[in-house]
């Protein structure tokens, strides 16, 4: 019993050191920026870490300046316990700042020389260090920075009302630097003692809060701080009637998240959606691919694929309107001609005909890459070096791929156009398929065959002639479930994409990338889908178990790319 | 960005194919001082990596020239080579298939080489080719030289690392051809014929880049 209630308080403890540092976050917040650095330390430990020799080499720079600092763990920093960063701008100042939990002030004030030393202001227990626009504040358990990035049109706007205030000597650079210095030092006191509503009290970033996650980026709204950042720049002093409204776009919340697991590296995003721009991108991609693509997908013939599922006709619907919303509202000078561009743009497209011809179903797979002789010109000479001209031949990688694209009842019309194309010498009529007279200087050759409702492009007239023949693998395996459940998908199978690039190719260096990357990665895949009113993707990469987790991997690479 | 993912992995697998060229400089030097002079820069064995190229608009922030801004270019050099006192019988031919490009002319003395150069680089730098001379032939002597001022390997450092792989294997390679038996070359990377009156000399990119050989040689001819 003791011992649970030891282990309830110790949690109790560090949630509310966690909760410390997010308490002085405002709940006006627009980023916040999590990295876990318990989670990342459980995965790799600090020893381990200290072994890279990207990590030795930091400490050693360190020390040729601080003696005393032989390891991360001397810089007083408590690398176990969450780091925050978070972004506030005001119409002025943009304010960036970060968080972390002090193990050990004084190692911590000991990274300053002593030039430095001599500027830290000591206040009751809190000490400050400015320095320009960046401002440093501690006690014995947090660390504050904060760094104030002036508004250009903030600055220009008031240019007049700040050079009357200028002491003697500054031009307006100097004032601005002058403005955002102190300003800046004055958000960081506020932010060090703040005791008002917090980013704890924001229900969507409580929501963002994920134990597994080792990094974590909430944006309260992302078409707002688009916003924000566009006005702040320099480029919006310089159009008057660039009147950006970034909620517009229709973007809300957007949550980003990167986890290490055993034996995949994973990072999430989920992006919320509003208004005109959610329907719209319901309509868009509410379908999901037809089942008759998987009659043509054999995981054996697979290298790398790229899916889509989409309704072309709800896009063309739907597109005119929201590109009219979207540049009419940046500018709005030019709304009637928008408009009315949208407009044409519809009456000249039959939506539903287009739709039909091409549906928005799409499925691009990368078969194999194959070696091909390639004959190219160089010269012998004799014994007095008189020059002639040879053929020889070397061995080059190409493309072997498929691409189905679906396409409902405008069979005719398709035909018609094929029709027009071997008319005009674009298609070379085969048995019972098509050959495209593509550049002499392409690569590859390119068969077509219009069945079963899509259209089929492929290098292979061998594979082209099986699915004439139907003499078709038919073989989904796990892609299959992944692709009917996401309106994209984009899969590379890196270890066997990798050993088809033939070694001649490949410098040394990068020979033994691709060799690490071929001992140690194995599928990668980009999935992307839309639910409710969220956009949600994923990136994964899946690690082979030869190591312990996937952060193990990741660094190990990372250290033999150094 | 799907369209995206597709166009970047064919083309990402087509330039990852290592590119390569080979110039050729052939000089047939007479005795009175005049010869004839070939210049052939052959890109074939890289041609599937142009053709990809081309299809590009630009590649590492350089922009694609055109087949006709290519063609454009060349016929430019060439006016410039007519326009060259000393210099005579200029032809070209360019070969976009097999991607071979070749300038030939005649000399009255290989000063007007010199002059050729000259005139495609900056006053400072014609001014230094006239104290350093690129082509020299002393009939005293009977010596011909191959020079040049340039620290080649430098210029090719100040590149960036992705472009400095153009050259990881090009080669330049040059026969000189006399009426008279050589005597001696100091290239020592430099073969003379069976009939002593031609010498070649291939140097990689690779030599030049890390100062193991240059085309730079002193050639000796029988008095």
């Amino acid at each position: 019993m003791k011992k649970y209630i030891l282990s309830l308080a110790l949690i109790a403890t560090t949630i509310s050191f966690a909760q410390s540092l997010e308490s002085k976050i405002p709940n006006t917040t627009k980023i916040v920026m999590t990295v876990d650095g318990g989670k990342l330390f459980d995965l790799v430990s600090l020893q381990e870490f200290e072994n890279y020799e990207a990590i030795q080499y930091l400490v050693k720079q360190v020390k040729q300046q601080r003696e005393q600092v032989n390891s991360i763990a001397d810089f007083g920093l408590d690398v176990n316990a969450k780091a925050y960063y978070f972004y506030q701008p005001t119409d002025s100042v943009m304010y960036h700042t970060g968080l972390m939990k002090l193990t050990n002030r004084k190692a911590f004030e000991g990274l300053f020389d002593e030039n430095e030393t001599s500027k830290m202001v000591k206040n009751g227990n809190v000490s400050t260090f400015v320095d320009d626009d960046v401002t440093l504040m501690w006690n014995d358990n947090m660390v504050l920075f904060s760094n104030g990035m002036d508004s250009y049109s903030y600055f220009d706007a008031n240019r007049e009302r700040f050079e009357s205030q200028a002491n003697e000597d500054e031009d307006f650079y100097d004032i601005k630097k002058r403005g955002s210095s102190t300003w800046n030092a004055n958000y960081a006191k506020k932010i060090f003692n703040y005791n008002g509503a917090s980013i704890l009290s924001n229900h969507s970033y409580l929501k963002s809060i994920d134990s597994k996650a080792s990094a974590t980026l909430w944006i309260g709204n992302y078409g707002g701080m688009m916003n924000d950042m566009m006005k702040s720049s320099f480029y919006y002093t310089l159009g008057s009637g660039y009147n950006v409204n970034g909620n517009r776009l229709g973007f809300g919340t957007m949550i980003a998240q990167l986890y290490f697991e055993e034996d995949k590296v994973r990072m999430t995003s989920k992006m919320e959606v509003n208004g005109k721009w959610q329907k719209a991108f319901k309509k868009i991609y509410a379908s999901k691919i037809d089942r008759s693509f998987f009659k043509y997908f054999n995981e054996d013939d697979v290298l790398s694929y790229v899916s889509l599922a989409m309704s072309t006709e709800a896009l063309l619907d739907e597109y005119p309107a929201l590109m009219s919303e979207m540049y009419g509202g940046m500018l709005p000078e030019y709304n009637e001609e928008t408009s009315v561009a949208a407009d044409l743009f519809s009456l000249i497209l039959d939506e539903e005909a287009v739709g039909e011809l091409v549906t928005g179903d799409m499925l691009f797979i990368l078969n194999d890459i194959v070696e091909k002789d390639i004959a190219y010109t160089t010269y012998e000479y004799d014994d007095d070096y008189n020059e002639t001209e040879v053929k020889k031949t070397k061995k080059e990688v190409s493309p072997d791929f498929t691409i189905i694209i679906g396409s409902e009842k405008n069979e005719k019309l398709l035909f018609r156009l094929i029709r027009l194309g071997v008319k005009h010498e674009a298609f070379e009529t085969k048995k019972n398929y098509y050959k495209l007279n593509l550049p002499s200087k392409t690569p590859f050759d390119l068969f077509a065959v219009i069945k079963d409702e899509k259209i089929f492009l492929t290098t292979s007239e061998k594979r082209l002639t099986d699915i004439v023949s139907n003499r078709i693998v038919s073989k989904g395996g796990a892609h299959k479930k992944r692709i009917r459940k996401n309106s994209s998908v984009f899969y590379m199978d890196i270890d066997n994409l990798i050993s088809k690039i033939p070694e001649s190719d490949l410098s040394k260096s990068e020979k033994e990338f691709a060799d690490y990357a071929k001992d140690n990665l194995k599928d990668a895949y980009f999935t992307g889908k839309m639910k409710g009113n969220t956009m949600y993707s994923e990136f994964i990469i899946e690690t082979e178990k030869n190591r312990k987790n996937s952060l193990k991997v990741l660094l190990d690479f990372l250290e033999f790319v150094d | 960005m799907i369209k995206k993912g597709i166009y970047t992995l064919l083309l990402g697998l087509l330039l990852l194919l290592t590119g390569c060229f080979e110039v050729i400089e052939e000089v047939t030097l007479n005795n009175d001082g005049s010869g004839d002079v070939t210049l052939t820069l052959n890109l074939s064995r890289s041609k599937t990596k142009i053709n990809s190229i081309m299809l590009l608009d630009s590649v590492n922030n350089y922009r694609v020239p055109s087949e006709a801004e290519v063609k454009k270019h060349f016929a430019e050099i060439v006016k410039t080579v007519k326009n060259t006192s000393g210099i005579s019988n200029v032809s070209n031919t360019i070969d976009m298939e097999e991607f071979i490009f070749t300038l030939s002319c005649s000399f009255n003395n290989v000063d007007a080489l010199n002059t050729v150069i000259s005139n495609f680089s900056s006053k400072k730098e014609a001014q230094r080719i006239k104290n350093h001379k690129h082509f020299a032939f002393d009939k005293a002597t009977q010596t011909f030289t191959r020079s040049y001022h340039y620290d080649v390997a430098k210029e090719i450092k100040n590149t960036n690392m992705e472009d400095r792989k153009v050259f990881e294997t090009a080669s330049i390679r040059s026969i000189y051809r006399f009426s008279k038996p050589i005597v001696s070359s100091e290239n020592k990377m430099a073969k003379i014929s069976g009939s002593k009156k031609a010498i070649m000399l291939k140097v990689t990119a690779q030599d030049i880049i890390k100062n193991r050989n240059s085309i730079k040689n002193k050639i000796k001819l029988q008095n």
